[in-house]
């Protein structure tokens, strides 16, 4: 099920009025029914992947809990080969294979291996990742494995992060379950209004500029000799990126937040990040951070040098690549993006004193310029996640560059015009809650009188009625 | 300080904040219905005041066109049908009445709004060789019906297939019935998710989204103030093309034309192909001349199931059937803008297509119907 159709607009309310009338004691298996429905939306035989995985690692955790020594760690690993062998199956198999065809006819042999003919399972990267932090978390002592079988399953299968995160950790949420929530008007006044900005940042931006850069991604050759249409196409891929991943995560974010749950941000207004370091860290925070405590740290991080710490963060980077596809673009995306950031550590020194400079003309001139280069190094990055082929992506950089002339690709002059408004709209609320709400999970600011309010709430979603793209769509992240 | 945390402590009571909510959520609603309606009256009254534009010209074909001869596509029948030379030649004004994007859904919706104020004598159907096949785009793009769902019954069944899609239903009902899942859905990494979402809610929601007044003119706004602002310079509807394409971006046309045409899963639209005998049936019923024609196109097309099921279509029917797709007459570069042909190969293939009207399919077109005056 996607948060923008209407199956949502009657299953999230419905479910909701559900669990609070409910008594705490058959809460959990309330949500867990609730989340089965979501997910068999998409093709419910494969639900039984998740029952598999959820089987492993409730009793994976229960026998590294009960272990001592090497068999601690053999359970764990057990675990870990289950759920990586899931990701393998469904989700690499096909690339591995393709691979493996590659290479033997440069070897000058016919490998013809076959293809299996089977869709990714939704979100299967996220719920396999969240399972994991649990096995690992109880091996690393941190937490005690769950006794009740359905709790856990319901840490993997909460609907509302279900199938494209935030990637939970055990310690943060499975408390929660045990909690009895009550109605509390505040929380679920806030926990809509992030609904509300998410839906926003969805159907207003994301899927306006979808339209424009589905066409010139998708066709780069059309547009050849267009180089500013190749810019506006990788600007506006980088907002929809954004928009898309960043609207649903605050939709799941408000709508756990409705029943009472608090789920992990995911993402910190990452575009007004004023380095490419800054950029990452407010980027999709619950997947950085896993590969951060389950990669990086254990890897020794920065802790033994600097070129250590860079080659720990370029492992992270591959691997980060290649859980989002099966797909060289996604590994050659993080690769560029690691290259941004290496070379932040490498040329400290200068980028120092070059920071110094800009901002000694003006501090909000610094903050202008930083914060535009950031941006620009996640743009060089995205050409190769939005690209269909090594050799697109490859294209569309030469065409970037190519200067050839000032001709411009306008599209449907409408959708520009709506995506402008909307993310001119979307930067300015942005910077509102990073430098100038008085409280600091603030979503929007709102009038004080109180008819003023909801005036206001209901242009937002007038606004969204008239400019929301409201066609079966997509989003990009269920498919990793 | 007491005071103030026990305020707190008894608001988040579950009843109070229940009361709170419902009755905050019932204001808001209120607010957002009032502002919901008003703003639809506004977009309405502008709406319809449209001078130019896409918008301005299915008003116009809607209500006030009344041309005897009618040219019916998306938007190659728009680009490639020099209306004025057809007038010329065949002796009566043709109206191109072509719409970008649009599909026969669209022609379907002009066809009844036509016959319900005159009988034109020659409708000419442009169609693409794969027009007939199933294309979610295609009814997304029905949107461009939806502000004269009020107002214009004819079309409303019509704009409602958005809602039904791949499914089946009864005009008039709410209820869908969904497609049944096919051995190449597997391929469409979406199709389960909405698929899905239509058994378990096995209803035409678009039917409920138009109880709204601002969702029908949904992603309009600029275009209505456009048009309202824009002068009309219309060649009887034709848009011409000026510009030549070049060899290189021919050639990637191609190639892509190429690789859509392996796509796999493809299958003929059952509505469409409803939509198509509807307008032959009724049009033929009125005594109009009715032919179907496949303009030229620079990206060659292929024998398909879809085209195979227009021509089965046309001789059922007896609609005259001309595929001009791929003349050798038209395969130069010098008359193409993109796919679309420039203002040089419209003009030239009208001509040729007002003669072979004349000479092969309606000989007696000005004699049957009597010369009238423009």
């Amino acid at each position: 099920m996607v948060f923008n159709s209407f199956a949502f607009l009657v299953f999230f309310p419905v479910v909701t009025t559900i669990y609070f009338l409910l008594p705490h004691r058959w809460r959990w298996l309330h949500l867990l029914i609730a989340s089965c429905v979501f997910y068999m939306f998409f093709i419910p035989i494969y639900i039984l992947i998740l029952v598999f995985t959820i089987i492993i690692d409730y009793f994976a955790g229960i026998l590294i809990d009960q272990a001592q020594g090497q068999k601690r760690k053999l359970y764990l690993l057990m675990s870990i080969v289950a759920n990586v062998g899931v990701l393998a199956v469904f989700k690499y198999y096909n690339f591995f294979i393709d691979n493996i065809n590659v290479i033997g006819q440069w070897l000058g042999l016919q490998p013809d291996l076959k293809y299996l003919n089977i869709i990714l399972p939704i979100g299967l990267s996220f719920h396999t990742f969240q399972a994991m932090s649990y096995t690992i978390e109880i091996y690393r002592g941190n937490f005690k494995p769950v006794r009740d079988f359905g709790i856990y399953a319901l840490y993997v299968m909460f609907y509302p992060q279900l199938v494209a995160g935030p990637i939970e950790r055990p310690q943060n949420l499975i408390h929660q379950f045990y909690e009895k929530h009550e109605l509390d008007y505040d929380r679920m006044v806030s926990g809509l209004k992030m609904m509300l900005l998410g839906l926003f940042m969805k159907v207003v931006i994301a899927d306006r500029l979808g339209a424009y850069v589905s066409n010139v991604f998708n066709f780069p050759r059309s547009h050849d000799g267009e180089p500013l249409t190749f810019w506006v196409a990788a600007w506006f891929f980088a907002i929809q990126l954004y928009c898309d991943f960043g609207g649903y995560s605050l939709i799941a974010i408000g709508s756990a937040r409705v029943m009472g749950f608090t789920l992990m941000t995911n993402f910190r207004r990452p575009y007004l990040g004023q380095s490419v370091g800054e950029v990452w860290q407010r980027w999709h925070i619950s997947l950085t951070t896993w590969f951060r405590d389950y990669v990086f740290t254990p890897l020794g991080g920065y802790r033994k040098g600097k070129w250590r710490g860079i080659f720990n963060l370029g492992v992270l980077m591959f691997l980060a690549g290649l859980w989002h596809g099966a797909n060289w673009t996604y590994v050659l995306c993080f690769l560029v993006f690691f290259m941004f950031l290496a070379s932040r550590l490498i040329l400290r020194r200068q980028l120092e004193w070059f920071d110094k400079q800009v901002y000694a003309i003006h501090p909000l001139f610094g903050r202008i310029v930083n914060t535009i280069l950031a941006f620009h190094c996640g743009i060089f990055s995205y050409v190769f996640f939005r690209s269909g082929s090594v050799s697109d992506a490859l294209y569309y950089y030469s065409q970037m560059f190519s200067f050839s002339s000032l001709k411009f690709y306008e599209g449907d002059a409408s959708t520009l015009w709506y995506g402008i408004f909307g993310i001119v709209a979307l930067f300015a609320l942005e910077e509102w809650q990073e430098n100038y709400a008085k409280q600091k999970d603030a979503i929007f600011p709102e009038p004080r009188a109180v008819w003023g309010k909801y005036l206001w709430y209901a242009t937002i979603i007038a606004v969204i009625l008239t400019l929301g793209v409201f066609d079966a769509s997509q989003f990009i992240y269920f498919q990793f | 300080m007491q005071a103030s945390s026990s305020t707190s402590s008894s608001e988040r009571s579950g009843g109070k904040a229940l009361r709170r909510l419902l009755r905050n959520g019932l204001l808001l609603l209120l607010a957002v219905v009032v502002l919901d309606q008003i703003g639809g009256l506004i977009l309405r009254y502008l709406y319809f005041r449209q001078k130019a534009g896409p918008n301005a010209e299915t008003t116009f074909l809607f209500s006030a066109m009344k041309a005897d001869g009618l040219i019916l596509g998306s938007s190659r029948g728009r680009r490639n049908y020099n209306s004025l030379v057809l007038s010329d030649t065949l002796g009566f004004r043709v109206y191109n009445g072509g719409h970008d994007g649009q599909t026969v859904f669209y022609e379907l919706a002009v066809v009844r709004s036509v016959l319900n104020r005159y009988t034109p004598r020659l409708v000419i159907i442009d169609l693409n060789p794969e027009e007939l096949y199933y294309r979610e785009l295609h009814y997304d793009r029905l949107n461009v019906l939806a502000p004269y769902y009020h107002d214009y019954p004819e079309v409303r069944d019509i704009y409602l297939l958005r809602g039904v899609r791949d499914g089946h239903w009864e005009p008039g009902s709410l209820r869908v019935r969904p497609a049944k899942p096919s051995d190449n859905s597997w391929d469409n990494f979406w199709f389960r998710l909405h698929a899905m979402e239509e058994y378990l809610i096995p209803i035409n929601t678009e039917k409920i989204k138009m109880l709204s007044g601002i969702y029908p003119y949904n992603s309009m706004p600029l275009d209505i103030l456009s048009g309202i602002f824009r002068k009309r310079h219309s060649h009887a509807g034709f848009k011409p093309l000026k510009g030549v394409i070049s060899e290189q971006k021919a050639q990637e046309l191609i190639r892509q034309n190429a690789a859509l045409r392996e796509q796999k899963g493809k299958r003929v639209d059952k509505h469409k192909v409803a939509a198509l005998e509807e307008m032959m049936t009724s049009l033929k019923s009125r005594g109009v001349a009715v032919m179907v024609v496949m303009s030229p196109a620079l990206a060659p097309f292929g024998m398909e199931p879809s085209y195979q099921t227009v021509q089965e279509l046309c001789a059922r029917y007896e609609v005259p059937f001309r595929d001009y797709s791929q003349d050798s007459i038209y395969l130069n570069l010098q008359y193409f803008y993109d796919n679309h042909m420039n203002l040089e190969g419209a003009t030239l293939f009208s001509s040729q297509l007002a003669s072979d009207i004349l000479r092969r399919y309606y000989p007696n077109l000005n004699q049957h119907y009597g010369q009238r005056p423009d």
